[in-house]
């Protein structure tokens, strides 16, 4: 009992984990608001969940869902080129909304409000991923690998192209770089991890519906990057942690299991408030941005 | 080097650059001057592409660079540095060098197989622009840290490793202590030596009389005057231009 409810939390931190660090490259390191990201978990998750109930083999859909994600990404990035700051913000909201209706409106290939239900557990080279325990194995791997790749892209020489981009956009051109094309890469890397995730998500949950992919889910995420703080993996990662455990610790003071769901809102909304007061450059962060 | 043909940019009724014309020749420094709101900076970036001219034509070595975005400037050999500090806040100063200097660092493929790293040449000649600045002891610093002059002299640093063939610098001691003043006017002037062509903006006359080899004068967006530091220091026009109001 205790031991399948700890594997649940390392599977919802391995999930939270590949989907913060890809924000976090986003928001931390390109400086690009994107509230947008929600809309790639679920496109992910829709992806994935499709394909394999249409019968393509697991690890094909999880990649499927990676890169159609990321093809939404890298497209976002041009109608929001101009766009800075809050307004940036606004848009990509404004895509998570629109994605957000699809589901619901594309009856034939989502089943709308609906949802779909009885997504099959992760399948590979013939082996099915039955248990939690395997399934959490694959979450970590998938997470340690993004984790790696995010560090050696922000170590290169492109991850500080980026970083020129985030603190000075129009001296980065000066210098000769194409910034359009760097923040497409940005948008691109970053929803693909989010398509991974969401693709995790789906086959781990089983059932998906647009309810699980509204703005409001982004809260917690936002909250893990900026509490983590800006331009930090490290940072990233251990926030993740916290704000997937500290919600944890309601249950065991006796709030009821129906409150449970609002008090991880209130929660969150509550730390990020503390955070940006006292301490706004979060745990481990690098970074100011105007 | 670089011809300028009948450039002209509004803002509204506002002619900040009016029917402008006239060249850049290789291997001297050349200062543009003039009161505040002549122009100066506008005209450096219509050159450079940050802002689209209404009119006219921008040539530079034989190359119709009129049209071009500011980061296809930067790469058909026109390096510069803006009036306001424009550091990459968070970076250090050899990183903002560094960036400044590769080419590759914008391919992602690349980038991920680890095959762009700086190369041991790319960390020299940073070495030796930091040197050349005495700035290289706080190479690792973060710019944000910096006093105003040292950032002033990371901005000429970083542009001088940018490849380029021309360089402009828009007022590049405007704000800055004597000393530091002068170690950048030495600097220019060894650049010079060394075969560099450069246009600078510049309201310090007596730093710009010292060690430019001709002067474009500007009032309200148009060229008034040309040539010589010497003769331009006599020009009635421009003793007006200065005077007036
Ligand atoms: N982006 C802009 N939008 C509207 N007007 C502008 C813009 N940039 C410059 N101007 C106007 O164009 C004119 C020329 O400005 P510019 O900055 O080129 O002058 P300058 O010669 O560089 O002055 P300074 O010596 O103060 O730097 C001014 O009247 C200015 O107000
Ligand atoms: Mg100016």
């Amino acid at each position: 009992m205790i031991e399948s409810y700890l594997i649940h939390l390392l599977i919802m931190i391995g999930i939270y984990l590949i989907l913060a660090v890809a924000l976090q490259l986003a928001i931390g390191y390109t400086g690009l608001m994107n509230l947008g990201h929600i809309a790639f978990f679920a496109i992910g998750a829709y992806v994935s969940t499709i394909f394999t109930l249409s019968g393509i083999p697991f690890l094909l859909a999880f990649i499927f869902a990676g890169i159609i994600a990321m093809i939404f990404g890298y497209a976002l990035a041009y109608p929001v080129n101009r766009l800075k700051g809050d307004y940036l913000a606004l848009a990509t909201m404004a895509f998570t909304f629109v994605i957000w209706s699809l589901l619901i409106n594309l009856k034939g290939i989502t089943k709308g409000p609906l949802g779909i239900a009885n997504i099959p557990s992760p399948s590979i080279f013939g082996f099915q991923l039955i248990s939690p325990f395997h399934f959490l194995i694959l979450v970590i791997i998938i997470a340690v690998l993004t984790y790696y790749i995010l560090h050696k892209i922000v170590r290169s020489p492109f991850g500080k192209v980026l970083e020129a981009v985030r603190d000075q956009e129009l001296t980065t051109k000066i210098l000769g770089k194409n910034t359009l094309k760097m923040k497409s890469y940005a948008f691109a890397i970053s929803a693909f991890f989010a398509g991974l995730s969401g693709s995790l998500y789906a086959h781990y949950i089983t059932y998906i519906s647009p309810s699980a992919f509204t703005i409001l889910e982004l809260l917690p995420i936002l909250a893990i990057v900026i509490i983590g703080g800006l331009g930090s993996l490290r940072g990233t990662a251990l926030a993740t942690v916290i704000l997937i455990l500290l919600p944890e610790s309601l249950r065991f003071i006796g709030v009821s299991a129906s409150f449970i769901g609002p008090a991880r809102q209130f929660v969150f909304a509550l730390l990020l408030i503390l955070i940006l007061i006292y301490r706004p450059k979060g745990l481990m962060g690098r970074v100011d941005i105007d | 080097m670089l011809q300028i043909k009948k450039l002209t940019k509004k803002f509204g009724g506002v002619k900040a650059v009016d029917n402008c014309s006239t060249s850049i020749k290789e291997n001297m420094i050349t200062a543009i001057i003039g009161p505040n709101g002549s122009g100066k900076t506008t005209l450096f970036n219509l050159i450079s592409g940050t802002l689209k001219e209404n009119n006219g034509r921008i040539v530079f070595n034989g190359e119709d660079i009129t049209h071009y975005s500011p980061d296809k400037v930067s790469n058909a050999g026109i390096a510069r540095i803006f009036q306001q500090s424009s550091l990459f806040w968070n970076l250090t100063v050899r990183e903002n060098l560094l960036i400044a200097i590769n080419q590759d660092d914008t391919k992602f493929w690349k980038n991920l197989l680890g095959l762009t790293k700086y190369s041991k040449d790319q960390y020299k000649e940073v070495k030796s622009a930091l040197s050349l600045i005495g700035m290289f002891e706080h190479q690792n610093k973060i710019v944000k840290n910096l006093s105003y002059g040292q950032q002033r002299l990371v901005e000429i640093a970083r542009s001088l490793v940018n490849p380029h063939k021309l360089l402009m610098l828009d007022e590049p001691v405007a704000g800055v202590n004597p000393l530091i003043r002068k170690n950048i006017s030495n600097l220019l002037l060894d650049l010079k030596k060394k075969g560099e062509t450069i246009v600078l903006i510049e309201h310090d006359m007596d730093f710009v009389l010292n060690i430019v080899d001709h002067v474009i004068v500007m009032d309200e967006g148009k060229i008034i005057a040309e040539g010589s530091p010497n003769k331009i220091k006599n020009n009635s026009k421009v003793l007006e231009a200065y005077l007036g109001d």
